[in-house]
């Protein structure tokens, strides 16, 4: 377990270098700066807009960090062969994997906590206060891009980047249209009803996290459903957590 | 006993649906004791990165087995005791040296004071002390060499497994990997290196293994196998080494084209 350490402060040195990583949070730093431009449109709303879009540009950066950060890092490694002499010392594949992923978990973290500030900077400028409603939609949009973490973790693992970006992309889409899948089911036969029932449990369901809609009008969200979404946040990637370190075991580097 | 030791081991290379591909290794059955230099040899493609991979738990046999210090090579309480050094230095080009050895130190579990001496000691040995602060990316490959050799010997090993050690270097710098794999096997290290350059083989190894086109075509002690006798058995003169390794590949080639 000491492995993990090292390999994590090294992952994470690297993430903060990157290019990806750094015109990411400066092409949302200008999102949010000039969220103000868009209330022009819409006379009357403008807060409403700001924070719409301060909570858009957050999950974008987000998924876009670990869609082409993520997907290219496991398979950079084996490409450059570092990984070679990584575990040629006491390090296992899944202290490979566990501190991969607390890297980019971790930046993300940082990313989004600058992100807050500047989100509620502007909002303050604006308002004059801080709307409490805001913190809670950044935590749950950060919940989810743990799970997407974990799903694109487990795709790089097999695949190369492209198809990793593929699939996590395709799946990123269905894990919002699981609610759909599962009310479909009920209109159809009995195979037609277990293949899209199978779909909707094994997807993740990204809907649950999908609150801002609701936030940014004012109605809350209770700590209570925010914990049971952590809850199954971790569930769901602790699973696929695991599934991945089985596969990456067996697989030839 | 053996400190390393391979059954039978086979390596079939496969594709993405799991058919066979390539066969890059077959039945190799090797002991290797301790304290000696081995030194495998072939020309390229003959399945000598492989078998270090193997050795080293890198990728999986197809079939067989190879034990190291009697424990199979995927042991994580094995990995402090082996020092790998591939044919190119697999580093992270983002750190400078200081910061590379650091990095495989805190791997082995080091730290504060004998990490920094110990990281100070082969910086001197490997002549980069004084480029220790420069990204990786920007060293020569005579000196991204030199750091994949100081990143073995952080680990104080008590088995090397050198790929291609010298390979890139100008005659300066492989005496110099020379001397310090000499040195290795005077402190009472097993070295295992694979080369296709005879002549660094020849004042080195203990013992060579020849591995062509995938299979161990002969071994033993270079003071036995550079013999040549006659039918009664009586030396008549010595060979070297890169005369063997012609005479028995050229043998090779000829029964298997006479099949």
């Amino acid at each position: 377990m000491m492995a993990i350490l090292p390999l994590f402060k090294t992952a994470y040195y690297d993430i903060k270098r990157s290019r990806l990583y750094q015109v990411l949070l400066l092409f949302v730093f200008f999102m949010l700066a000039s969220s103000n431009v868009f209330t022009f449109f819409t006379r009357g709303e403008e807060i409403k807009i700001i924070k719409d879009f301060g909570l858009m540009a957050i999950n974008l950066f987000g998924i876009l960090f670990i869609l082409f950060g993520l997907s290219r890092h496991l398979p950079r490694e084996i490409e450059d062969k570092t990984i070679y002499t990584i575990l040629t010392n006491p390090a296992t594949r899944t202290h490979i994997l566990i501190a991969n992923l607390c890297a980019y978990l971790y930046a993300l973290l940082i990313g989004f906590l600058i992100m807050t500030a500047i989100f509620y900077g502007i909002l303050y400028l604006k308002e004059g206060g801080l709307d409490p409603l805001m913190a809670k939609g950044i935590i749950l949009i950060y919940m989810k891009v743990l799970v997407f973490s974990t799903l694109v973790l487990f795709f790089s693992v097999v695949f190369s980047p492209l198809i990793t970006i593929a699939f996590s992309l395709f799946l990123y889409i269905a894990g919002h249209l699981t609610n759909y899948l599962s009310s479909l089911a009920d209109q159809k036969n009995f195979l037609g009803w277990s293949l899209l029932k199978g779909l909707y449990t094994i997807l993740p369901n990204f809907e649950n996290f999908n609150c801002s809609g609701s936030l940014v009008l004012g109605t809350d969200v209770s700590w209570r459903y925010i914990g049971l979404t952590g809850i199954y946040s971790f569930l769901y990637g602790m699973v696929l957590f695991l599934l991945t370190c089985i596969l990456f075991k067996r697989r030839e580097i | 006993m053996p400190i390393i030791k391979t059954e039978n081991l086979t390596k079939v290379y496969k594709d993405f649906w799991g058919r066979p591909k390539t066969r890059a290794l077959s039945g190799l059955n090797l002991e290797i004791h301790k304290g000696e230099i081995f030194g495998l040899l072939g020309p390229n493609g003959s399945g000598k990165t492989t078998a270090l991979k193997l050795m080293l738990g890198l990728i999986f046999p197809t079939t067989g087995n190879v034990s190291v210090m009697g424990k199979p090579p995927r042991d994580i309480n094995l990995k402090s005791k082996i020092g790998f050094m591939p044919e190119e230095s697999y580093l992270y080009r983002f750190l400078n040296a200081s910061e590379t050895l650091r990095f495989y130190g805190q791997l082995l579990g080091l730290k504060g004071k004998e990490l920094n001496n110990r990281v100070d000691r082969v910086l001197n040995i490997v002549g980069l002390d004084r480029v220790r602060t420069q990204p990786l990316r920007e060293y020569s490959k005579g000196m991204s060499r030199r750091m994949g050799l100081a990143q073995v010997l952080l680990k104080e090993p008590e088995i090397c497994v050198l790929d291609e050690p010298t390979i890139g270097l100008d005659p300066i710098g492989a005496g110099e990997i020379k001397d310090i794999i000499q040195e290795l096997k005077n402190k009472g290290t097993t070295v295992l290196f694979s080369t296709h350059i005879l002549s660094e083989a020849e004042p080195l190894c203990d013992r060579i293994g020849i591995l062509y086109e995938g299979r161990l075509i002969a071994m033993g002690a270079l003071t036995d196998i550079l013999e040549v006798k006659d039918e009664v058995e009586v030396v008549k003169t010595r060979e070297t080494l890169e005369e063997f390794y012609i005479r028995t590949i050229k043998n090779r080639d000829t029964s298997h084209f006479s099949k």
